[in-house]
């Protein structure tokens, strides 16, 4: 599978995932990701099966509080931290099991629980990456494969 | 007919988003209990009367799959229907639990109307009923 088509199938996926559980929708077309997002709350699952690596989001505070409010029905002044890392690690699983499920539908993944990672703790490379731009603030999605029979690897410098 | 449902998740945040989509969705809902994993929901299955079960696959402790087994293999309990809400949508996991004795399966993300309609269908009743 060719990195572009990843990166389709992350813009898909994050596009289903954020109209139908989170009622909103990017505001423009995604972008690459970067090292530059350091600010971001982020979380990774990581998965293991017919290929095995690591899936990533970033969220801007203001986004994550955001995107939280809209999945537990709360107002966004209202919404603690946790919660806001609760919700976070749940969109992180939900992209992972939806983009690995579309990259192969034939394939056997097992995802472990989502973890918050400290501010900044991003991989070196990526396979595939892609920023949203949701109306307040960004979203940034990552997959890292580490080995997979099925795909043709390429790693780009995040 | 006020259905008691049993929402297993390890995700604090999701098993309160499909509460809420189980409060919006028009069923009559009574007790609505949750369980972090496969052994706490055995523990409330034992005590509580529950009509339905909505379960994630993976959990730490005891997954979805081990839930699901574990169900069959009670006689008190097998008839206790189950419904999967997992991200895996590939074709092996979802003829795996269907296998292990699963009613119904839905993928994450969906749409609320598609939870609802998934229980009401197992459960035999219908919107507004």
């Amino acid at each position: 599978m060719a990195v572009d088509q990843m990166e389709q199938d992350l813009k898909a996926c994050a596009e289903e995932v954020l109209e139908s559980m989170f009622f909103t929708s990017p505001l423009s077309e995604p972008v690459p990701g970067g090292r530059s997002r350091l600010d971001l709350i982020l979380a990774q699952v990581t998965f293991r099966g017919t290929a095995s690596g690591r899936f990533g989001v970033g969220c801007s505070m203001d986004a994550a509080r955001s995107l939280t409010a809209a999945f537990l029905g709360m107002e966004s002044d209202t919404v603690a931290e946790q919660q806001c890392g609760e919700v976070i690690c749940e969109l992180a699983n939900m992209l992972c099991g939806s983009v690995l499920s579309r990259m192969e539908p034939g394939g056997r993944f097992d995802l472990m629980t989502p973890e918050i990672e400290p501010p900044g703790c991003l991989p070196e490379t990526v396979t595939a990456s892609r920023i949203f731009q949701l109306e307040e603030g960004a979203l940034l999605t990552w997959l890292l494969f580490e080995e997979a029979n099925w795909i043709e690897i390429g790693k780009s410098k995040f | 007919m006020a259905y008691n449902i049993l929402i297993v998740d390890d995700s604090p945040a999701m098993r309160s988003f499909v509460r809420r989509v189980l409060d919006l969705s028009g069923l009559e809902i009574g007790e609505c209990l949750q369980a972090e994993n496969g052994a706490c929901a055995l523990d409330l299955l034992h005590s509580y009367w529950i009509d339905v079960v909505l379960t994630d696959i993976n959990m730490p402790v005891m997954d979805g799959h081990a839930l699901v087994r574990a169900l069959n293999a009670d006689d008190d309990l097998r008839a206790v229907p189950v419904i999967v809400v997992s991200t895996d949508r590939t074709e092996a996991r979802t003829r795996d639990m269907f296998a292990l004795g699963a009613k119904g399966y839905i993928t994450k993300p969906f749409m609320p109307e598609i939870l609802r309609d998934e229980v009401e269908r197992v459960l035999g009743v219908s919107h507004g009923s």
